[in-house]
């Protein structure tokens, strides 16, 4: 096949292939929409007040998320390990609610349930998310500017008033909006932590389907959720969120005091979880089993979404989408957890599309947006060049991009394997090594429950481990690195 | 390498990434299929295919559902296909949803408030059990009063509801949100029934928590982080008989006690319709009962069958028959909880 009729197919397949990509990632709503007969759309009195707490929620969170995660970011700058200190940042992003649940309740009687309780458990779990952010934005727009001030002697008060924050608010907006989002469909940490108290959109969506069987009524409320999230997405600028990682910190901003504070997330979670390991379960058939489940259900997941990120990079850039991308949220775990089991196919199959509809939008602003976003000029200056879009994916996107894709598909392994709420509805005969845990709590037993947190953490940090490696023995040896450099 | 000869072996790289990743995830299911089917008769591989919905924990390694299913499958040489969802409320969203695609034959786990928005879609079945009212469609498996559960020498309990109320219980009650869970559900049904509709108000400042399942609102007893917890009376049987602490008591109230029985029903649009029908039949059987009250810690609806166990040691607490959950209801709760 000639150049020219190879690029003419690619110049039509890819904006194909992107219809296909938003027509994947809206699947649960495209379901909906054609399974339901009738829409009986719920009074905005009834929805306004749900609506209002669920953003008073995330408001309250995000804000302190970023502040907390921003005093983390002092104490990172100071720290000479920064791998380490970055991969204990992240640990309670890769735990699942039940158990950071469980940890704070461990830590605190009588335990303060509500918006505050709510509140502590997200900042708890997106500081360390924060200050990663956090730093790689500042490494890569003020180190210069940093080292410089340093030097002429500015404070650090004003070095942030009058060169951070007008350099960086627009990045700022973006993280916010990203931990913003997190917060808004949380459903695990109000369902556990709020006590009765508070009674948030994503809870209102289960609520309108166990109580009420209004599915219509659930799907228009989650559509709302990624209406509100859509146009703040739409109306913010450009972020730059860069994905490498610097081996020094910013000394000048560093405040070595609180370096201590960096584990101080991940201790929490981790103290009060061994302060009630007591009872070790028999290793049983069935929990081998679910060992395995739990790993192939991980492994799938992450392969799928590498699949379909590697589909977004090379249909990338591309503003709309990008924005699209950037602001869909997917539906809760029951609205898309129900939609796929209305089609055809194998519960496993089934499972693995809904973990990876769920993850994917979230992973993509996380991990994978700014490193495309970052390769834009490269891009234009390629086309302009004559390349076509397949040596512009090969040549430039992946070896500057793949490293992410593959830290995303590690997440979004991780995240299956560990979740509950998707898998407790799809799951069909299949049990997974949460949903034994879950049964362990069910029978009285939430000791050895506890217990199995182990295994699950080893299972996560395996799959992790095999993608985030896999950029080292499958793609990009020192050879390469050396050849390219 | 150069950069160019990279690019090309780039597609080549990643499919076979993708592939091994597929291989992967089919070996370890391989893998798991083995470890799970070590000793598995042949009826494994029949013909004629049970399709039974339930909720997870009665399916669970400690539940009694596994034995019943091998048990099944070994008496009438067919294959049963258990599925299960994590929440016993969403029985009745998934039986819906599979009956436009592939239909159960029977569902486990409805309990009396989730009956009337069952109505409509089942096989009549007119099994009936000595004891229980009689229902066309749906058959009593197991059964347990509620109450609040407390450890001996911790706490003096209370015997009436209003005295839920006390300043001696501020702050040391752990409740089920009704919209999540079961046992709330009953709890909200059984206090609309004996107490005035303020109430709930009255009793907001002695709730610790309002967990949003059975499961946490039991662990945060366990953990002592409350004194009082709604729960099944059955539960004692597990303390007293597993774990040999008979510190554990269930509070006694005189206006009665709220009882939740669990159904199993067949959905008019069954496949295997006769062999549904044996099976919910089978539930019934001594050995079947039997089971049901050792590993899901529930009283068997043949009473016959606690004789000479823990079960005849709990205490005999008078019950009473609830009403069905309303909105209006939920709404009070919301609003004696917001605050």
């Amino acid at each position: 096949m000639s150049g020219t009729k190879l690029s003419s197919i690619e110049e039509s397949a890819r904006p194909m292939l992107r219809v296909g990509l938003v027509l994947f990632l809206t699947l649960p709503y495209l379901i909906w929409l054609e399974r339901l007969a009738g829409w009986d759309v719920p009074a905005l009195s009834e929805i306004w007040p749900l609506a209002a707490l669920s953003i008073k929620q995330s408001l309250f969170s995000s804000v302190l998320a970023m502040v907390a995660g921003f005093v983390l970011f002092l104490g990172f700058q100071g720290f000479s390990k920064r791998g380490t200190a970055e991969l204990v940042l992240l640990l309670p992003n890769m735990i699942p609610p039940l158990f950071i649940g469980l940890s704070l309740l461990s830590w605190v009687t009588p335990f303060p349930y509500g918006l505050l309780a709510v509140v502590l458990a997200h900042a708890l779990v997106n500081s360390g998310l924060v200050a990663v952010a956090l730093d790689r934005v500042v490494q890569a727009r003020l180190r210069g500017m940093a080292e410089v001030a340093w030097l002429l002697g500015s404070s650090r008060w004003r070095f942030w008033r009058e060169i951070g924050w007008p350099q960086l608010k627009g990045d700022v907006a973006c993280i916010f909006l990203f931990v913003f989002s997190v917060c808004l469909t949380s459903f695990s940490f109000p369902l556990l932590l709020a006590g009765g108290k508070l009674v948030t959109l994503e809870m209102a969506i289960f609520n309108a389907i166990r109580v009420e069987g209004r599915w219509d009524k659930a799907v228009i409320m989650a559509a709302l959720q990624s209406v509100i999230l859509l146009t703040l997405a739409w109306s913010l600028p450009h972020s730059f969120w860069p994905t490498r990682r610097r081996i020094t910190g910013l000394h000048f901003l560093a405040v070595k005091s609180m370096r201590i504070l960096l584990f101080l997330p991940a201790l929490l979670v981790a103290l009060g979880w061994l302060k009630s390991l007591r009872k070790l379960p028999e290793v049983s058939a069935e929990i081998v089993a679910a060992c395995l489940s739990s790993l192939a259900l991980g492994l799938a997941a992450g392969v799928l979404t590498l699949a379909l990120l590697i589909a977004v990079a090379y249909v990338s850039p591309h503003d709309r989408f990008k924005r699209f991308l950037n602001g869909y949220l997917a539906p809760s775990p029951t609205i898309t957890g129900f939609a796929l089991l209305l089609v055809p196919g194998g519960d496993f199959i089934k499972l693995v599309v809904a973990l990876t509809l769920i993850s994917l939008p979230i992973l993509y602003r996380w991990i994978v947006h700014s490193s495309l976003q970052s390769l834009e000029p490269q891009i234009v200056m390629a086309r302009t060049l004559g390349a076509s879009w397949r040596m512009i994916f090969t040549d430039v996107v992946w070896p500057q991009t793949g490293e992410s894709l593959l830290r995303a598909a590690g997440v979004a392994s991780v995240w299956a394997s560990a979740d509950f709420a998707l898998t407790g509805i799809v799951m069909g005969n299949l049990s997974t090594l949460p949903l034994v845990i879950e049964d362990f709590i069910g029978r009285y037993q939430i000791e050895v429950a506890e217990t199995l947190l182990l295994p699950l953490v080893v299972i996560g940090l395996t799959l992790y481990g095999f993608f985030v490696s896999a950029w080292g023995w499958a793609f990009f040896t020192a050879r390469h690195r050396k050849s390219i450099l | 390498m150069s950069k160019l000869d990279m690019g090309r072996l780039l597609p080549h790289r990643l499919t076979a990434f993708l592939i091994v990743g597929v291989a992967l995830v089919f070996g370890l299911l391989i893998a798991r299929q083995l470890i799970l089917s070590r000793g598995l008769p042949h009826s494994q591989f029949a013909e004629k295919k049970l399709r039974v919905l339930t909720y997870a924990t009665f399916m669970g390694n400690g539940g009694p559902g596994p034995r019943l299913v091998q048990q099944f499958k070994a008496r009438h040489q067919c294959e049963v296909e258990v599925v299960t969802v994590s929440d016993a409320g969403l029985l009745l969203e998934r039986e819906k949803l599979a009956s436009v695609g592939q239909p159960f034959d029977v569902v486990l786990g409805l309990d009396q408030l989730m009956l009337k928005g069952a109505a409509g879609h089942w096989r009549s079945l007119n099994i009936a059990v000595p004891g229980f009212e009689a229902n066309e469609f749906f058959v009593p498996y197991d059964w347990s009063p509620l109450t609040f559960i407390y450890r001996r020498g911790e706490i003096d309990p209370p015997r009436s509801v209003n005295e839920l109320s006390d300043a001696r219980f501020k702050g040391r009650i752990a409740l089920e949100d009704p919209r999540t869970s079961s046992p709330g559900a009953q709890f909200v049904a059984w206090l609309s029934a004996v107490a005035p509709p303020d109430f709930l108000a009255q009793l907001s400042p002695s709730v610790q928590s309002v967990a949003s399942s059975w499961a946490l609102a039991y662990g945060l007893f366990m953990k002592k982080q409350v004194d009082l917890v709604w729960s099944y009376v059955t539960s004692l049987a597990y303390h007293w008989e597993v774990e040999h602490q008979p510190q554990f008591q269930a509070a006694s109230f005189k206006e009665g006690h709220p009882v939740q029985i669990e159904y199993a029903g067949v959905p008019a649009t069954c496949g295997e319709c006769a062999l549904a029908e044996d099976f919910v039949r089978g539930l019934l059987d001594l050995e079947a009962q039997q089971m049901i009250m050792e590993k899901n810690f529930m009283f068997p609806v043949i009473k016959a069958v606690t004789v000479g166990t823990v079960y005849e040691r709990l205490p005999e607490l008078k019950t009473i028959s609830t009403s069905t959950l309303t909105p209006h209801i939920l709404n009070v709760w919301d609003q004696a909880f917001k605050h």
